[in-house]
Order: C-alpha cells, then sequence, then structure tokens
C-alpha cells in the first residue's frame, strides 16, 4: 500500500499518544529556476490527532544547484479551487478546516549551500476542544528570487518558484458524504476527450479517490480500462475528478459510440457509479 | 447522466473502508521502516521574461521575447498527481501605473501542459501529472497590446507552485 512507503520521513513526538500518522505519501520534488535546484521532502502528511494531541515532522531539504539558496518557509492556507488546482494564501483566522494556526517550523529560513542537506521541523499542536473534522495547511518553501536583468526595462514578467508540503490533519473521526452530482465528456483541444465528474463532500472528513473507469464500444466490447487518479475531496467542498480517456502512450479512440462507466471509491459503503456515453467523430 | 450506488457485500465494503485515514489505529509508537524513492524536479529556463514595445494597431498582441522552457520530472506513487500551477503578484505596474495582468496569456506545448490567463487572484493551472514520467514543455506569453497603456517600465512577478496534493 503507498502510504505505508511514507512513514520513513515520520517522527512521532513523544506526546504524540494520541496522535497517529496515518499516512504520508511523499514524493520528493527538486524545485529548479535559473540554476537554482532544491529538493523538498516529504510533500503531503496526513495525520490522524486527537484534540491536545502533538506531532512533530521533520522535512528535509537539499540543494542540488550550484549556487548557496536561502529558503523561506511559512504555513499557508490551503484549499482547492473547483477544477481541482491547488489554491494558497496567508494564514487567516477563522479560514474554515484551517490547521495553518497549528502549526510551527523552526527555523523559518535556512541557507543552503551548493550539496548541503537541512532540515525544517513542522510541529502540529491541535487545540483542545477542537471540533472533529479534518483539517489542512501548506508549508511553503520560498526560494530566493532569482537575479533579474538589471537592463531590463519596458513590460517584464518575473518568476519565482515554491514548493508546497500539504499537511492534513483530521481530528477525531469526522463523516465524509461524498456524492457524484454529475458526469460529463468535456473535449480537450487537440486532444483526446476528458471524462469529468463532479464530486461534493456535505460530510467534514476527508478522502481521496481512486477506482476505474471503463471504457465499453457498442456491442459491449471493453476498450479500455483506466484508473482513477487519487485526488483529494476536501470536507463541505465540491470538485471536479477529471479523468482522461487516453494517456499519451494510449490510441486515439476509434470514431464510434461509446459508453463510460466510472466508479469512484470513496471509503464509503457504497461505490459511486456514474455512466455516461461519449461519441467520436469520423475525420473529415 | 446516469448514477447509481451499488451496495456491496460484506468482503468489499470492508475493502473499501480501508480509506488511508482509517488504516492506521490510534498507536502510541510506529516503526518507520520504508523508504520514500520518489522524486520530482521542476526547471524553469529562465528568471524573467520581456515584452518589447510594439504599435497596438499593427502588433494588438505582443510575444514575449522568450518562451519559457519547463521541465517536470517526478516519480510518485501510482496514482497519484503532482501539479503546477502559476500565479501573479500584482498587475503589471509602473509607479502608480497599471496595467491589469489578466491582459497576459499564454500557450503551452508538452504532454500535459496547458494554456491559460494570468490571475493575481486565483492560481491557474500549468500542468498536472499522474504517476511517473518526464514531463518538458514551453510556454509562450503574449501581452494583449492598447493604446491607453501609459510609457513606463512595468513589472510584475508571477509566482510557479509545485505540489502534490
Amino acid at each position: 500500500m503507498a502510504f505505508r512507503s511514507a512513514f520513513a520521513y515520520l517522527l512521532l513526538s513523544s506526546r504524540a499518544v494520541a496522535c497517529v500518522a496515518a499516512g504520508l505519501i511523499a514524493p520528493t520534488v527538486a524545485h529548479a529556476q535559473a540554476g537554482l535546484s532544491v529538493e523538498v521532502s516529504p510533500l503531503r502528511l496526513e495525520l490522524k490527532m486527537a484534540a491536545k494531541a502533538t506531532h512533530t515532522q521533520v522535512i528535509t531539504l537539499r540543494n542540488d544547484g550550484k549556487e548557496t539558496v536561502t529558503v523561506r518557509a511559512r504555513v499557508d492556507e490551503y484549499w482547492l479551487s473547483g477544477d481541482g488546482t491547488p489554491q494558497f494564501k496567508f494564514a487567516a483566522p477563522g479560514t474554515p478546516f484551517s490547521a495553518a494556526a497549528w502549526i510551527r517550523l523552526n527555523p523559518s529560513v535556512l541557507t543552503l549551500a551548493p550539496g548541503a542537506t537541512a532540515s525544517v521541523r513542522a510541529t502540529t499542536a491541535v487545540p483542545a476542544d477542537t471540533p472533529d473534522a479534518a483539517y489542512r495547511a501548506a508549508v511553503m518553501f520560498e526560494f530566493e528570487p532569482p537575479e533579474a536583468d538589471p537592463r531590463a526595462a519596458g513590460k517584464d514578467m518575473r518568476f519565482r518558484g515554491r514548493v508546497a508540503a500539504i499537511i492534513y490533519a483530521t481530528v477525531g473521526a469526522p463523516r465524509t458524504a461524498v456524492d457524484l452530482v454529475d458526469l460529463q465528456v468535456r473535449q480537450v483541444p487537440g486532444g483526446q476527450p476528458d471524462v469529468v465528474a463532479m464530486l461534493t463532500n456535505t460530510g467534514r472528513g476527508y478522502t481521496r479517490t481512486r477506482g476505474t473507469m471503463v471504457i465499453t464500444a457498442e456491442g459491449g466490447r471493453k476498450v479500455r480500462e483506466v484508473a482513477i487518479p487519487s485526488v483529494p475531496v476536501l470536507p463541505e467542498s465540491t470538485r471536479e475528478l477529471r479523468v482522461p480517456t487516453a494517456s499519451p502512450q494510449d490510441a486515439p479512440l476509434e470514431p464510434g459510440r461509446y459508453t463510460i462507466e466510472l466508479r469512484v471509491d470513496v471509503g464509503q459503503a457504497a461505490l459511486l457509479i456514474g455512466e455516461t456515453t461519449l461519441e467520436v467523430a469520423r475525420v473529415k | 447522466m446516469k448514477t447509481r450506488n451499488l451496495v456491496l457485500g460484506i468482503a468489499l465494503a470492508a475493502m473499501a473502508a480501508a480509506q488511508p485515514l482509517s488504516a492506521a489505529d490510534t498507536t502510541a509508537n510506529l516503526t518507520v521502516g520504508a523508504t520514500v524513492s520518489a522524486t520530482a524536479k521542476l526547471s524553469l529556463g529562465a528568471a524573467s521574461i520581456s515584452f518589447p514595445d510594439a504599435d497596438p494597431d499593427t502588433t494588438p498582441s505582443i510575444p514575449a521575447t522568450a518562451a519559457l522552457s519547463v521541465v517536470a520530472k517526478g516519480k510518485t506513487g501510482t496514482g497519484s498527481n503532482i501539479t503546477l500551477t502559476m500565479l501573479a503578484g500584482d498587475d503589471l505596474k509602473s509607479g502608480s501605473d497599471t496595467i491589469a495582468i489578466t491582459n497576459v496569456s499564454w500557450t503551452a506545448s508538452g504532454a500535459g501542459f496547458v494554456a491559460g490567463t494570468m490571475s493575481k487572484a486565483a492560481a491557474q493551472s500549468v500542468g498536472s501529472w499522474a504517476n511517473s514520467g518526464n514531463r518538458s514543455g514551453s510556454m509562450s506569453f503574449s501581452l494583449v497590446n492598447n493604446w491607453t497603456y501609459a510609457v513606463g517600465s512595468y513589472s510584475a512577478t508571477a509566482v510557479f507552485t509545485l505540489t502534490a496534493p
């Protein structure tokens, strides 16, 4: 199980009697910009905690570039827009389902020489009387902006880069109540169509998707089975789940009429199942 | 769309309930023994781009002087995504003069890279990739040209954010 492989980066504090690291998928990310390259690991932490519990996570950074890099770390709010795009903003009191105020970073600024490795400790402390729910925040690692061309003038866009490590902290045992409320086929300019499912979670829990999408031709011949991507479904939210009908390696679907069945497992007793049709026109 | 709920047997329901967050019980000490081998890398080919001055009548859309190359290499767990977004910090500004950042848009080439329009309100998706792979693309920016722009040296900063939600 993929979640188990992530425990390598997990440290539990001695006070975390009621704090359980339920899973940690940790793709390591190296960010590079104009000769700058910093690796951050892990990128995602999933915690199951009780009120008053504390958990400390060590996040490792490594400078793979040739220049010394200054990294500034801070905690931001994190949420998803309707199409599932991650969004971040400065932490603000009163943000629903926010764990930003619970997280302390040490250090928050560090300098990495080429080839050097350093750690940032992210300590999550759940306040007493926290209602059961799935909370979240993002630890942002921003890299010093690259040197801009001093001769630049006119109309310039300058680029900066950062890496966001997401922390999900589920307190207690909140309920998830996810429903599949819409399913449609969306054409992609110049590409194969996507199937887009709309998922609504009216519960206060957090879950992730998995499952399959089966494409069947007229006559019942199964043409393709596609794995559904693992995406988060946040509490009291609605989001799109986009599933491509073809990967870049797959051949385009032949012209014809297809039935598409989506089976989404979000950890509830019943699978979410939706069905729609797809017409692939013959190219003239 | 037709939807229906399929209530499965006890065995399958138990499998469905074995979601990540319920996979671990309230245990004080966890033995840490696995190794994480996932890796990803993002490379941006330039720190800045420029839009040269041009006659709005003959050049209604000013292409940037160079395209921005982007390379995203990633190793993740099966089905997991790595996402790259871009958010403008503000409009293009020159003193008190402003050009709305929504006048800047981009086209993209490369698998998984998408075209878009810059925004200072919400991060825009640049690309999203499932599973492991080496993705490279090119972003070509353009600025809507207009006689109403005041003369000046404008600049704005955009932030690329790489994450695995």
